[in-house]
């Protein structure tokens, strides 16, 4: 509700004859995208401070990219914005030693703590195994998971072809389950 | 050495490319050969077992709730960065110490209005102190007057010692 009320406002002051055509592109595509690049950061990112950060970087680049008058519209292009910042900004959270504790899998869900523990754990490596892939496989696998973008979406936002998505999307969970596995058998001699 | 064998072997890599078709269609059932294969080759195991891995943990991040309020507080705070650029921008800057470009006619009207404004300010401040202070000045002597007619009618001329009135 608070989000309609604060949007509803967004959109008449773009609907003015206050607002620039340039402002009203924005806010147009707040209200189309803007639900479902939130999800889209709120799982990669996990934590609802680097997910505004996030979302406004992504608005104030494609700002950028308006003004100087390249066309971005499509709805595959926006998402590829929003991966990547996200993606750099796990990146630097990563390097940042003692970083804030972001994305509870398990929380109000699992009653055990073990459980939960374990989750965390998988979540962890699996964020690490998405930021090793290759940059291509990275954007289409959080595209296709995380946005949960249509492969034609994909295709337009990276200039290949819908089977090329779906085999890079292939080739990423093949990457990522070699890369799990890699790090439980050393998690296990670990043990 | 045995493992490579193994992947040497026609039938591990049918079953291997089943396993591998899970990654695109994580609801899809295996088979129970496949499930006897697994069973006895640990290469296929371990692929089996990571890519269920990597979906159950992408499923897991889906359905992740985010906490109320996030997309509305998203919107706000890059509308507040939006606008925090617009100004720091160099065009904002310009804009915000810009002076219109108007014709010398309009330019002319605007002075005479401004002009035209603060005399009839002016005048509104003489005309107040006037009427106040005339009014001020006829409420005293009106006062004065009644408080003559006042002791002509009933206090009289003290003068008389007998305490008659005049």
């Amino acid at each position: 509700m608070d989000y309609v009320n604060t949007l509803s406002g967004l959109i008449d002051l773009g609907q003015a004859d206050i607002a620039c055509p340039d402002q009203r592109c924005l806010l147009s595509v707040m209200e189309r995208h803007g639900p479902g690049l939130v999800q889209m950061l709120w799982r990669v990112l996990g934590h609802q401070a680097d997910v505004a950060d996030a979302y406004q970087e992504t608005f104030c680049r494609l700002a950028v990219l308006l003004h100087d008058g390249k066309s971005w519209h499509k709805k595959g292009f926006v998402y590829r914005m929003a991966a990547n910042i996200a993606i750099d900004m796990l990146r630097r959270r990563k390097h940042c030693a003692g970083g804030e504790e972001h994305l509870d899998l398990a929380a109000g869900r699992e009653t055990d703590p073990a459980a939960a523990a374990d989750q965390k754990d998988e979540r962890e490596r699996l964020e690490e195994a998405i930021g090793d892939l290759p940059d291509h496989l990275r954007h289409v696998l959080v595209m296709r998971e995380f946005g949960e973008l249509d492969y034609e979406a994909i295709a337009s936002a990276m200039r290949i072809s819908a089977g090329t998505a779906r085999q890079y999307r292939h080739r990423a969970v093949l990457m990522l389950a070699q890369r799990l596995n890699g790090s439980a058998k050393m998690t296990d001699k670990g043990r | 050495m045995g493992t490579k064998t193994e992947l040497k072997n026609q039938a591990c890599r049918r079953y291997r490319e089943a396993i591998e078709r899970l990654a695109d269609q994580p609801a899809a059932r295996i088979s129970a050969s496949l499930a006897r294969h697994v069973e006895t080759c640990a290469e296929c195991r371990e692929l089996l077992n990571g890519i269920t891995a990597v979906q159950y943990t992408l499923d897991q991040v889906k359905w992740q709730s985010m906490p109320a309020g996030t997309l509305a507080l998203c919107n706000r705070q890059a509308m507040k960065k939006l606008q925090q650029r617009v100004r720091e921008s160099e065009k904002g800057q310009e804009l915000a110490v810009a002076k219109p470009d108007l014709p010398y006619w309009q330019q002319a009207t605007i002075r005479i209005g401004r002009g035209g404004i603060g005399v009839a300010a002016g005048l509104a401040v003489v005309m107040f102190n006037w009427a106040i202070s005339g009014g001020l000045n006829l409420t005293n002597d009106e006062l004065q007057r009644l408080g003559q007619v006042h002791q002509k009618h009933h206090i009289g001329n003290w003068n008389d010692l007998n305490g008659n009135l005049s």
